[in-house]
């Protein structure tokens, strides 16, 4: 055993003298992955996210009901969540629409109210902008569930006229209107009081800017051995041999070898959990320190798997790189996993950036899961037996 | 006393070594030459116990070197081209690794031993990755001879070496020799073959006889 420990002493001790290289690789990747990130969550939630839709609605003047009618529609949450109605002139309308300050115009034509009480369906006049993107799609969507809900409600009131019509008590056919349009107008506006909210978001459990904090943790676990990539190349065969003769067989090489790499990634590596501290977005315990010593010792044991199945320096930095790059794609760590196709967001739960986001994941909600540990230490695990696996073929 | 016998060893199908026998007796150096390619580092690496032959068996003082390995390879140093060491370590780490962390033993060595006359001790707290190239190798000799192993392989030891530290690697030779060590070399150079009781040339897969006083005209026809 005395030689057992000198070994591992040595190992730790080689791979520290390779720290300062750790730090200048680990200021340039936290640089790129900040990029990678902001550029991921530009593609995601940029471009392609919907602001508030700006709408300018052109009343009638003096019409009052229409006014009313305006403010009840903008008062629903459906609505009033997503657009923002501004009431000017017909031409003021349209110039701000050209010059693309608005997303849609509405045009309310005389007595339009009355008409929809009276079963006279004035069409509203509604004008959208060519690309108006996908607020403009939105707004579509809105006016079209719009329209359905009033021809629904038409519907009723006109089966109502029929049905009374046609019992012969058309007298009563006035209050019975006025009584479906205020019913139909109380359930339309409390409506919102009969669904559940829920939030939904692509990064389920955690929020955008803590998912691409967690995936460039992850990928920076996994690139810090680029630097120190002269430390993890395969002994010598003299080494080999000697290291055989001494009683230090492949699998606690590779034990100790892992355990050196990750005491290097566990300093590294602690400047992310200890920034989340100070920031207030980690809370210092157990579970984060059980969290940052599994998801480095787990980075380790793969990186030292990796330059073991290589066997020399430039394929170990070519086969890590696109392993890291490659499966931190697939496992949604560059796009959410909901953006990606079933069959890969299955396979990418699997694939080791995925657990260990899962893992990391663990710190931020503060929420112990012995599955995921699990998954995380079986991989840590498989990635030991593998690399002792190639050791043996190698020795 | 060392003998080897009917080696061979196959790459891919090439057969580098064809019946390869060599005896190496106490005090004596044996000289291995060759062109590039031949098969003298697969040979040494063989004699070394790094590497597996394919048939044939090796002895050193009567033991068969396949039925002990462990014994083999404590007696048997072998001084590889490339310097076996870790090179972010200090030269002090690198020893220590190599006697199993025994500082008693290195201590005495560095003393009266291998190290001290190899001149390791001014160069203790210097890490290997930053020495020369002779020092490099020296330390390298002074690690193989951490077990004082009766057997000493080296593979051209006297490459990319300059005049002093080859002057200074032969007469370490000599005094190991004189100390009943028995030496086995590769080298492309007649200053260091110099230093051989003994030359064998490996062509064809086989080892040849030659003269020990050979001139560099006739070294030619063998490389």
């Amino acid at each position: 055993m005395w030689m057992h420990w000198i070994y591992l002493k040595m190992e730790i001790k080689r791979a520290w003298k390779r720290f300062p290289q750790l730090c200048a690789g680990a200021i340039t990747l936290l640089v790129m992955a900040g990029v990678i990130a902001l550029v991921a969550n530009r593609m995601l939630y940029g471009e392609q996210a919907a602001g508030r839709v700006a709408v300018g609605v052109s009343l009638p003047e003096e019409d009052v009901l229409a006014k009313q009618v305006m403010r009840m529609v903008s008062s629903l949450e459906s609505v009033g969540s997503v657009c923002d109605f501004q009431y000017m002139d017909r031409e003021e309308c349209l110039r701000q629409l050209e010059e693309g300050k608005l997303y849609a115009v509405l045009d309310i034509p005389e007595g339009f109210v009355e008409d929809i009480i009276n079963g006279v369906n004035t069409p509203v006049k509604i004008w959208m902008r060519e690309k108006a993107g996908v607020e403009g799609a939105l707004f579509r969507e809105l006016t079209d569930a719009g329209a359905l809900t009033l021809s629904a409600s038409q519907a009723g009131i006109y089966a109502g006229n029929e049905l009374y019509g046609g019992l012969g008590i058309q007298d009563a056919i006035r209050s019975l209107e006025a009584d479906l349009n205020q019913r139909y107008m109380d359930y339309s506006l409390g409506r919102g009081g009969y669904f559940r909210h829920m939030k939904v978001q692509a990064t389920e459990d955690v929020t955008a800017a803590e998912f691409y904090a967690v995936s460039m943790y992850v990928l920076f676990l996994f690139l810090a051995a680029i630097p120190v990539s002269g430390y993890l190349m395969p002994e010598s065969r003299v080494m080999r041999q000697k290291l055989k003769i001494w009683g230090i067989g492949p699998g606690y090489q590779t034990a100790a070898r892992t355990a050196a790499m990750a005491t290097l990634i566990l300093a590294a590596g602690s400047l992310v959990p200890a920034a989340g501290l100070l920031a207030g977005q980690l809370e210092a315990g157990w579970l984060l320190a059980a969290v940052w010593v599994l998801s480095c010792v787990t980075a380790a044991s793969l990186a030292v798997l990796l330059y073991q199945l290589a066997g020399s320096l430039l394929g170990g930095v070519m086969l890590l790189f696109f392993m890291a790059a490659g499966q931190h794609f697939l496992a949604g760590g560059f796009l959410p996993p909901v953006f990606l196709p079933g069959t890969v967001q299955r396979i990418g739960a699997w694939l080791p950036s995925g657990i260990l986001m899962d893992t990391v994941k663990m710190a931020v909600t503060g929420e112990w899961d012995w599955r995921r540990a699990g998954l995380c230490a079986a991989l840590a695990a498989g990635a030991w037996l593998l690399g002792t696996a190639a050791e043996v073929k190698r020795r | 006393m060392l003998v080897a016998t009917d080696i061979h060893k196959c790459y891919h199908r090439r057969e580098i070594l064809r019946g390869v026998n060599l005896t190496a007796a106490p005090g004596e150096c044996v000289g291995i030459i060759g062109g590039n390619g031949c098969g003298k580092t697969t040979l040494l690496s063989i004699l070394a116990g790094a590497l597996k032959a394919d048939r044939g068996s090796i002895c050193l003082d009567g033991k068969d070197a396949g039925k002990n390995p462990e014994h083999y390879a404590r007696r048997a140093a072998y001084v590889p081209q490339e310097n076996p060491l870790m090179e972010e370590l200090t030269v002090m780490d690198n020893l220590l690794l190599w006697y199993r962390g025994d500082r008693k033993a290195l201590e005495r060595d560095l003393e009266s031993g291998a190290a001290a006359f190899l001149g390791i001790r001014p160069m203790l707290k210097r890490a290997a990755g930053k020495l020369s190239g002779g020092m490099k190798k020296r330390l390298s000799i002074a690690c193989a001879l951490s077990g004082h192993g009766s057997l000493l392989i080296m593979d051209e030891p006297g490459a990319a070496l300059d005049l002093e530290c080859k002057a200074d690697i032969r007469s370490y030779l000599k005094r190991y020799m004189a100390g009943g060590g028995t030496v086995v070399l590769t080298s492309h150079e007649i200053g260091e073959l110099s230093v051989c009781t003994r030359l064998q040339a490996l062509k064809g897969g086989k080892l040849l006889p030659v003269e020990a006083e050979l001139s560099e005209e006739a070294l030619i026809q063998y490389l």
